[in-house]
């Protein structure tokens, strides 16, 4: 599996399937028994300090330091990583704004998490590596994450996250990588995995015409699985969802005008348990 | 190298704590009548030193329970909670972290031994009206030193074990046979190699016990600082040395010029009790590094 600057890659997988571990290796907190492992081109295990400036890492599992204050904590970032950021902007940036000057102790999981998030804002970094960033977050919190992503995906930096909450990933990344134990088991866009597996949109046309026929050309769009009719109804099943457009003109241009549509969406959840085999 | 933002951390983190502030009345009550009112030896002996002196057998017996209280779970416990994963996850290696620790925390737990000793010159200068600011700072020199040496050996055997009680058993173990038994397992190691018992009270010229017996760290600590309050060369506290050339008097303190004539050979010398505890600041933490370095903490 490689993941390409610049993307946003999910890194998906039921728990227990090796996601956090796999993170583990490319961070050094553990050693792989075998097989390798680069991380910007270098080797996590020979090259932590070069590599680990140029990477922001929120830890699964972790917590922060008690006695300490979010700002604090901040600081300590900034100056481990030589880098010229401001407390107060991240703080703001997550929304810790006026909680700076606490201590964590008084913290809930929630903003910890929004702190942890900034230090791994500290110093730009080329790599971005959330594990489990949408644990603990409220829906506020998460858009947040999102928000984070794409800024500092704008601005260059490749995200590598995992996660198993998949309504998340699907909005936010180019690329996802489903992991099951320990075997990496597809890779590609969601896209890509749908038609992989199989598992299809259900478009529904209604129309007023029950009697012409659809032009063919149906068939050349990519991901069509199926097309059935069912009185005033046309039921195209799809594994793309960006041929959508095609198939309404595809449709229309067979001289057939279309009243409503709808669509019945395949969950994230289905592509990846027929991954996972579930 | 790059340990000093995570000593900077460190310090932050640890400056206020309440260990800090128990050690600083406890040193400041166990050592008041020792600055007040010293016996007449005594004082005839140290005068103006009793200032900061008076604090040597207190800081020899709390620096490392209260360096244990402070250090057992610097790693032990981070890998525990997780946090480690932040120190690990920054341009920093691993010896950076440990080194960074120790350095941090030693500085915080500094705090309170500053003032007590500040507070004890002040009421020296009151008392005896002065002292000299050499000796005193040889004095701070060597103290500072001595809780190195115990937040280093506290954070070696954190990083040594994987779960903090592990790293409290350890530390107890530490605690139970170098500050309080040192002296019995001495007398059983030299009973073990001679066959014949030792008298403290009236010690044999056998250069290998004394050195032996300044081995543990408090010993060094005490050896040290004897020779800048200008006690003689021992590793018993003043107190039992100077004690020692009272008739009406015994102690258990082995001194080398009440055994031994002529000049000592180099390790029992006081000077040599700087490598001592200079063995124990690198040796400690070094063991605990070859656990750490490759340690899991996932």
């Amino acid at each position: 599996m490689t993941v390409e600057d610049g993307e946003i890659f999910g890194f998906l997988g039921p728990n227990g399937a090796g996601k956090s571990t796999t993170i583990a290796i490319l961070m050094n907190y553990t050693s792989p028994t075998s097989g390798t492992a680069r991380v910007l081109g270098l080797d996590p295990q020979s090259s932590i300090r070069e590599l680990h400036q140029q990477i922001g890492i929120l830890p699964d599992r972790y917590s922060c330091y008690d006695n300490l204050t979010g700002y604090a904590h901040l600081k300590y970032a900034i100056d481990v990583k030589h880098s010229n950021d401001d407390p107060d902007k991240l703080l703001d940036r997550v929304g810790l704004g006026d909680v700076g000057a606490k201590t964590v102790g008084e913290y809930s999981q929630g903003m910890q998490q929004r702190l942890a998030v900034a230090m791994a804002l500290v110093g730009s970094p080329e790599l971005l590596i959330l594990d489990e960033p949408f644990t603990g977050l409220d829906p506020e919190g998460a858009r947040l994450i999102r928000e984070i992503v794409y800024t500092e995906n704008e601005r260059g930096t490749t995200v590598f996250f995992s996660s198993h909450v998949l309504g998340q990933v699907a909005l936010v990344c180019d690329r996802v990588g489903v992991l099951n134990a320990g075997q990496i088991v597809a890779t590609g866009s969601v896209d890509d995995l749908r038609q992989e597996t199989g598992v299809s949109d259900e478009l529904i046309f209604e129309t007023t015409d029950r009697s012409k026929s659809i032009d063919l050309t149906l068939d050349d769009i990519d991901g069509i699985l199926d097309v059935s009719r069912n009185g005033s109804k046309i039921h195209v099943k799809s594994v793309r969802r960006s041929n959508r457009r095609s198939i309404l003109e595809s449709i229309e241009n067979s001289g057939i005008s279309i009243e409503t549509f709808s669509v019945r969406e395949a969950s994230v959840e289905e592509i990846f348990n027929s991954l996972v085999g579930n | 190298m790059n340990w000093k933002p995570i000593a900077k951390k460190e310090f932050r983190a640890f400056r206020r704590i309440k260990t800090n502030w128990i050690l600083g009345i406890l040193l400041f009550f166990y050592s008041f009548n020792r600055i007040v009112s010293p016996e007449p030896f005594i004082k005839q002996v140290l005068g103006g030193r009793l200032a900061f002196g008076a604090f040597q057998q207190p800081i020899g017996l709390l620096i490392p329970i209260a360096a244990i209280v402070v250090s057992y779970r610097s790693i032990a416990g981070q890998r525990r909670s997780g946090s480690i994963k932040f120190d690990a996850g920054f341009p920093q290696t691993r010896a950076d972290i440990l080194i960074g620790k120790i350095l941090g925390q030693t500085a915080a737990l500094s705090l309170p031994v500053l003032g007590v000793l500040l507070i004890g010159g002040v009421l020296g200068t009151l008392i005896y009206g002065g002292f000299s600011l050499l000796v005193f700072s040889g004095f701070l020199a060597a103290t500072l030193l001595y809780v190195l040496l115990s937040v280093a050996i506290a954070n070696g055997v954190s990083a040594l074990v994987s779960q903090p009680p592990r790293a409290v058993g350890i530390m107890l173990g530490y605690l139970l046979i170098f500050l309080i038994m040192w002296q019995n397992v001495r007398n059983i190691l030299y009973s073990f190699v001679t066959g014949n018992e030792l008298n403290a009270l009236n010690p044999p010229p056998v250069q290998w016990i004394f050195l032996f017996d300044r081995l543990a760290p408090h010993s060094s600590y005490f050896l040290v600082t004897n020779a800048i309050l200008g006690v003689k060369n021992s590793s018993s506290q003043y107190f039992s040395v100077i004690a020692s050339g009272e008739s009406r008097i015994s102690t258990t303190a082995l001194i080398y010029g009440g055994t031994f004539s002529g000049p000592p050979p180099f390790y029992l010398t006081p000077e040599f009790g700087l490598i001592i505890m200079a063995l124990w600041i690198c040796l400690i933490p070094a063991i605990g590094y070859l656990g750490f370095r490759r340690a899991d903490l996932s």
